[in-house]
């Protein structure tokens, strides 16, 4: 999942950013803009989703509304915003709800509450999201453990710790700067997508356990 | 002969632009449009009202095939916030034009002069068309058009006063110097403002509080438009000079003669 920021584009289109990004691999984009009015994040969220074309799925965050107009395939809801339940009471089948958690409390809650699949964080230190409490890969198997559904972790993901949060439980990994700040997104996105499909292999066994031959 | 009015390569037929703020409600937004002939119009895109966040916004109603959709930095008071602004804005629009406004003081709105220079040259650094809405001062008119900005914006009175054009005589002077197109914005309150403001040689106005907050905003809208069109037409026509004496509408030289010649036999 890739989580647009605006702040961080560097004079480019936030369309060919994203564009860039679904080439790559991303297959959900996720719209937050917390400082725009109504109709414009409905306008961003359309101007994206004509970027994709199809070939990822568009969440607006915060706003059930604007998700709704912008023809978005889900609403993220953050950690404060409106409760699950009565977002699904609204929309019913119609958009994916996807809700942010930091805790096995929230996680537990949510899916109760009907939540389709959760966004946990912090799981490592981020500049998206500066001194938050970070959770590490102990935070990510506690609560996959406790919820069926889909747990995507974000928070200083990269490629070089995806492969751990995927073997930690995780569905998928959500990313801000691993994408926003390099210079190729779609390559960044490119290496995030092997990193989180590689198979297990010699590397991932357990250093204690005994190998044939030694 | 066609009057089109060229900013930025984009050529307009009608020299009102219209803002799309403070209306009652989406119908008169749309309907006041439409009464105008507008083909420009500014809107704010940043959430200004906190406590409502999801409230729908002039962005929801207009018909954005139709106009050119100018997003505005209204609610910003720094550089920083007016440049987040302007970027945010390309992102939601696609386009790279924007009316930059710097406005620090809450109580006359005044733009601040020196920050909405330092703005427009980082954001015509960054390839933005760059329209900067500021007081009547024609030098700093002077170095923002010599900056590259596309046009320069002087307010004829406060924003939404309804006050008119107090500024005339800077206006004038900024007219007569300019080489980008003048548009004059804010202030405005009846359509002889806005013809006073293109007899002088404006290149269009921008009106907003004046419609919006009329009784009957389409009748003051299509009000608006004959003031624009009438004081255009004035100025391409060539007013006479106003003189501090009298100079009578028919010859009086030869009179007392011809009733001489007919005095009854």
């Amino acid at each position: 999942m890739l989580v647009t920021d605006t702040e961080r584009l560097r004079g480019r289109d936030v369309a060919d950013v994203v564009r860039a990004a679904v080439d790559g691999g991303v297959d959900v984009v996720q719209v937050r803009e917390k400082s725009l009015a109504h109709g414009a994040l409905v306008a961003l969220a359309t101007r994206v989703r004509e970027a994709i074309a199809g070939r990822a799925m568009l969440f607006v965050n915060g706003d059930v509304e604007a998700a709704i107009e912008a023809g978005a395939d889900g609403v993220h809801l953050p950690a404060s915003g409106p409760a699950v339940a009565a977002v699904r009471a609204r929309v019913g089948d119609a958009l994916v709800i996807s809700r942010a958690v930091h805790s096995i409390d929230a996680a537990v809650g949510a899916e109760r509450d009907s939540a389709d699949m959760l966004v946990l964080g912090t799981v490592f230190p981020s500049p998206s999201h500066p001194g938050a409490q970070t959770i590490g890969l102990d935070g990510v198997r506690e609560v996959c453990v406790r919820v069926a559904i889909p747990v995507i972790a974000i928070g200083g993901i990269t490629p070089a710790n995806a492969r751990d949060i995927m073997r930690a439980g995780a569905a998928g990994v959500a990313v801000i700067g691993s994408i926003m700040d390099a210079d190729d997104p779609r390559a960044a996105a490119e290496a995030l997508r092997i990193a989180i499909a590689a198979p297990v292999g010699q590397a991932d066994i357990p250093s204690g356990t005994a190998r044939p031959g030694a | 002969m066609s009057d089109t009015l060229t900013i930025a390569g984009r050529q307009f037929r009608s020299r009102l632009f219209l803002g799309t703020g403070k209306y009652a409600g989406p119908e008169q937004t749309v309907a006041a449009l439409d009464a105008s002939g507008t083909e420009l119009v500014t809107v704010a895109i940043r959430r200004l009202d906190l406590d409502n966040p999801n409230a729908r916004t002039e962005l929801d109603y207009i018909d954005w095939s139709r106009y050119t959709v100018l997003p505005n930095t209204a609610g910003c008071k720094t550089v920083d916030e007016a440049l987040f602004t302007a970027r945010l804005g390309r992102s939601v629009t696609g386009s790279n034009w924007v009316k930059l406004e710097v406005i620090p003081d809450p109580k006359y709105l005044l733009p601040d002069p020196i920050g909405t220079l330092r703005a427009a040259e980082q954001l015509l650094s960054e390839g933005f068309v760059v329209l900067p809405y500021i007081h009547a001062d024609p030098i700093l008119a002077k170095h923002l058009e010599e900056a590259g900005c596309a046009t320069v914006m002087p307010l004829g009175s406060a924003i939404g006063s309804g006050q008119g054009i107090l500024t005339l005589d800077e206006i004038k002077i900024i007219i007569e110097n300019a080489k980008v197109p003048v548009v004059v914005d804010a202030g405005i309150g009846a359509p002889s403002d806005a013809a006073l403001a293109m007899e002088i040689g404006a290149d269009a106005v921008l009106i907003n509080t004046a419609v919006a907050k009329a009784a009957d905003p389409p009748g003051m809208a299509a009000a608006m438009r004959k003031g624009v069109e009438a004081g255009r037409e004035a100025y391409l026509a060539g007013r006479i000079p106003a003189k501090p004496y009298a100079s009578a509408s028919s010859p009086t030289e030869g009179v007392a003669a011809a009733s001489r010649e007919k005095a009854p036999a």
